[in-house]
């Protein structure tokens, strides 16, 4: 096992404003610049409160002084985190650390031998907000290049007792039809006192019975477990955990588990996140880089927000989040975009945490399709889909999302061209994503300097402490058009690089120190296959490198400031995102793990 | 004094909603906001206001029948009065005391509210309605000549006792406000 837990540090600046969930914002540090010697943490005027809650506030006085009916304020102050003390972190330890006994971090790495491009998040007749069928979707996919695709129709009432039976022949006609494209049946799980994510399981005799099990005893909507409590945060990582068991009884060859568009609401908190890695690191690998509804920017189209990340918190929200964790930038969720930010904060514990990029494709951006007259949220509960779709005779310019593969793809590294290699290159974080084909190909590798081999996307180099490493990112510029017609252009390409410092004190941090841009190379112009070498010195310390590259047009400082990220991706403009003028790609880390 | 009431709204919609309701009864100055209720069983919104009239006998009897949690506190009184079913009182204090330190809360109500309606100049928004500061995500920078779209719905927030409005970019080089009225509802059928 290799397991970079070296130095736990105090990890982060912002760490002391969220020691627990609710501390930001509320009762402490109100900028007043006052020292805590006597606790008089709110002296400012307090003209509307009586003498008991003034009494339960100052945090001077211990509780034996107070009268019991100043004690029991107190302790509803505390529980609301307006005082300090414990506030539930919605999980116990015991829960994760038993789980944590499986015993890798990172696979031992091979160079893929190919690449295929896909998709994990894709809905059909048989979400309750969806529309095409199974094989318009595939047969989409595969036109626009994709090599596999997860279908994932919403967890819910309706799917749970009839859809996931409903869809499974669809996906094998499908399968069937179309002898070279990968079709995964998966589902979209509503995950328990949080956002959604795709599960998705390798083909096989049992597929439809794990997944149906699956979301009957563990969707936030078919349990009811939707708000942010801990004990629904203990059944999102029972479920992760039961999918770890049925592998282990081979009642499926292989699970994954991905949580999609991650900080869309902010109810994803870090804790929660970290909670979902460690249930099972073989089931949980990542999230959303990338959401999907791209064209939902378009300022001739819908004019709403990227990715329909246009929310503001709510009830359920994490407190510590800023507004700006519920836009997205580039195209991409905060948590990715953020040089060290929480996606970082990841990276730096040691830990593998990928990144995907998808088109939660519902109803398409220009399409011609609807549903048929009688074809009714009532017909839907009923028979578990909606009939097929038909022509509109008009075309749809304010729909939100594109066709799989049309815009976002998640490129895959694998050893062959089948179901398990796929999932096995998504759980080794043998992965890159791009928007509206950047680039036509990127590779990745950090190795010795002088040796002709390294470690490719997801792995880690395990070196002797002192010897030279460097990164070598490989790039192939893009020859054809995309599916906007025109060739794009990759101007730039960035090196971020960030050090591990093991596994955080507080499981509520998102932001990570010693990370930010360390390279910018100008690719304006450049053709063919090209090699840009970044020395990274001698390996002293533990870190990671991560790549990523852009058409250029767009850019703003990072969320963390210049000094950590110069020019990295625009905060999105609500109702004008054209997303074919801001393309991004983004690779997985590698290690550099000295000994 | 401060009234505020747990009522187990669901979302800040219906949380508004509830304020609508209250104040239209009402012709005094007042500070309304709603509160996120969380570390509980359900997370959900309570609402609080904060008037220099005496507002408790009409919400004590308006709430009379119905199943809410009450906090009242008032500057001279040595305790805050709670009423209401125990889960509900809970999130109704901390309502209150959020109120009163001015540390949190989404204001819906302010003196001046009723200034701040179709296009504003950010120096405008301050002088004319009650906001005491402006700011927009990702570091957009706001002069006094900013534009502001208000979209005739603005929920400014409570930092250090000040109203705080935060706004985002939008299309035609207007910031309009980061919290839209319209919230996308997750599986809406988009």
């Amino acid at each position: 096992m290799i397991s970079p837990d070296s130095a736990i540090r105090e990890d982060t600046p912002m760490g002391h404003t969220h020691d627990h969930p609710h501390s930001h914002g509320h009762g402490h540090g109100h900028g007043h610049g006052h020292t805590h010697e006597h606790g008089h943490d709110h002296h400012h005027p307090n003209t509307e409160l009586d003498a008991a809650t003034l009494a339960a506030l100052d945090e001077s006085v211990p509780d034996s002084d107070l009268s019991p009916t100043e004690v029991s304020r107190r302790a509803l102050l505390r529980s609301a985190g307006i005082l300090g003390g414990t506030a539930a972190l919605g999980i116990t330890g015991a829960q994760v650390a038993a789980a944590n006994d499986y015993g890798w971090v990172f696979q031992p790495g091979n160079r893929p031998n190919v690449w295929l491009a896909g998709d994990h998040h894709i809905h059909t007749q048989l979400s309750s907000d969806g529309l095409y069928r199974v094989i318009d979707q595939a047969r989409h996919a595969a036109a626009y290049g994709l090599d596999w695709l997860v279908i994932t129709d919403h967890g819910g009432a309706t799917h749970a007792r009839i859809g996931v039976d409903l869809v499974n022949p669809q996906i094998k006609a499908a399968r069937s039809e179309l002898k070279n494209t990968l079709i995964f049946q998966g589902l979209e799980w509503n995950i328990p006192a949080a956002e959604h994510g795709t599960i998705f399981v390798a083909p096989g005799s049992r597929e439809v019975d794990v997944l149906k099990q699956f979301e009957n005893e563990y969707d936030g909507s078919v349990k009811g477990a939707g708000a942010n409590t801990p004990t629904n945060e203990a059944l999102a990582v029972s479920g992760i955990q039961w999918l770890g068991q049925q592998v282990d009884q081979r009642r499926v060859a292989d699970a994954l588990f991905l949580a999609n568009h991650p900080a869309r609401n902010g109810i994803d908190s870090p804790h929660e996140i970290r909670n979902w890695r460690d249930a099972d690191p073989r089931i949980a690998v990542g999230f959303e880089g990338a959401p999907g509804h791209q064209a939902a920017g378009l300022p001739y189209g819908a004019a709403s927000a990227r990715g329909l990340y246009g929310n503001s918190p709510n009830a359920n929200s994490f407190p510590g989040y800023p507004a700006e964790s519920y836009r997205t930038w580039g195209g991409f969720d905060w948590m990715t975009a953020t040089v060290g930010g929480l996606w970082g904060s990841l990276l730096a514990e040691g830990k593998p945490w990928w990144i995907s990029a998808n088109s939660d494709s519902h109803q398409n951006w220009n399409e011609t399709a609807r549903r048929p007259d009688g074809s009714s949220q009532a017909q839907f509960d009923r028979d578990g889909r909606y009939m097929d779709p038909v022509y509109s005779n008009a075309v749809n310019s304010t729909a939100s999302d594109f066709w799989p593969g049309f815009y976002s793809r998640t490129h895959v590294g694998a050893d062959r061209r089948d179901y398990l290699a796929v999932m096995e290159g998504l759980r080794n974080g043998r992965v890159w994503v791009d928007h509206g084909a950047l680039v036509k190909g990127v590779d990745v590798e950090v190795r010795e300097v002088g040796k002709r081999y390294g470690e490719p996307l997801g792995g880690a180099l395990v070196t002797r402490k002192g010897r030279p490493v460097e990164l070598v990112v490989r790039i192939t510029a893009q020859t054809l058009p995309n599916w906007a017609n025109f060739v794009p252009s990759l101007n730039r390409v960035d090196v971020i690089q960030g050090s591990v410092n093991g596994l955080v004190t507080d499981r509520d941090t998102f932001t990570t120190p010693n990370t930010k841009v360390v390279r910018q190379w100008d690719t304006s112009g450049r053709r063919g296959t090209f090699e840009l070498v970044y020395p990274l010195g001698n390996a002293e310390e533990p870190f990671y490198v991560r790549v990523r590259g852009t058409d250029g047009n767009r850019s703003q400082p990072g969320y963390l400031g210049a000094a950590v990220d110069p020019a990295g991706p625009k905060l999105d403009v609500v109702g004008d995102a054209d997303p074919w003028v801001d393309l991004w790609f983004y690779t997985n880390p590698i290690w550099v793990l000295p000994k | 004094m401060i009234v505020a009431i747990d009522a187990d709204s669901r979302d800040t919609a219906e949380a508004d909603h509830l304020l609508y309701e209250l104040l239209d009864a009402m012709d005094q100055p007042v500070v309304a906001c709603t509160h996120m209720v969380s570390g509980g069983d359900l997370p959900h919104v309570a609402v609080s206001i904060m008037s220099a009239a005496d507002l408790a006998d009409d919400i004590r009897h308006r709430f009379n029948q119905h199943h809410v949690g009450l906090a009242i506190t008032r500057p001279q009184a040595s305790e805050p009065e709670l009423a209401g079913p125990s889960h509900l009182v809970r999130g109704a204090y901390v309502a209150a005391v959020e109120a009163a330190l001015g540390t949190a809360g989404r204001v819906v109500r302010w003196p001046g509210h009723e200034q701040a309606r179709g296009i504003l100049l950010a120096k405008e928004l301050r002088i004319r309605c009650g906001i005491d500061h402006l700011e927009a995500v990702g570091g957009v920078p706001i002069t006094d000549d900013t534009l502001v779209d208000t979209r005739d719905f603005l929920r400014p927030i409570r930092r250090d006792s000040r109203l705080v409005l935060q706004l985002q970019p939008a299309a035609g080089n207007l910031l309009i406000p980061f919290e839209l009225q319209h919230q996308q509802k997750c599986c809406a059928d988009h």
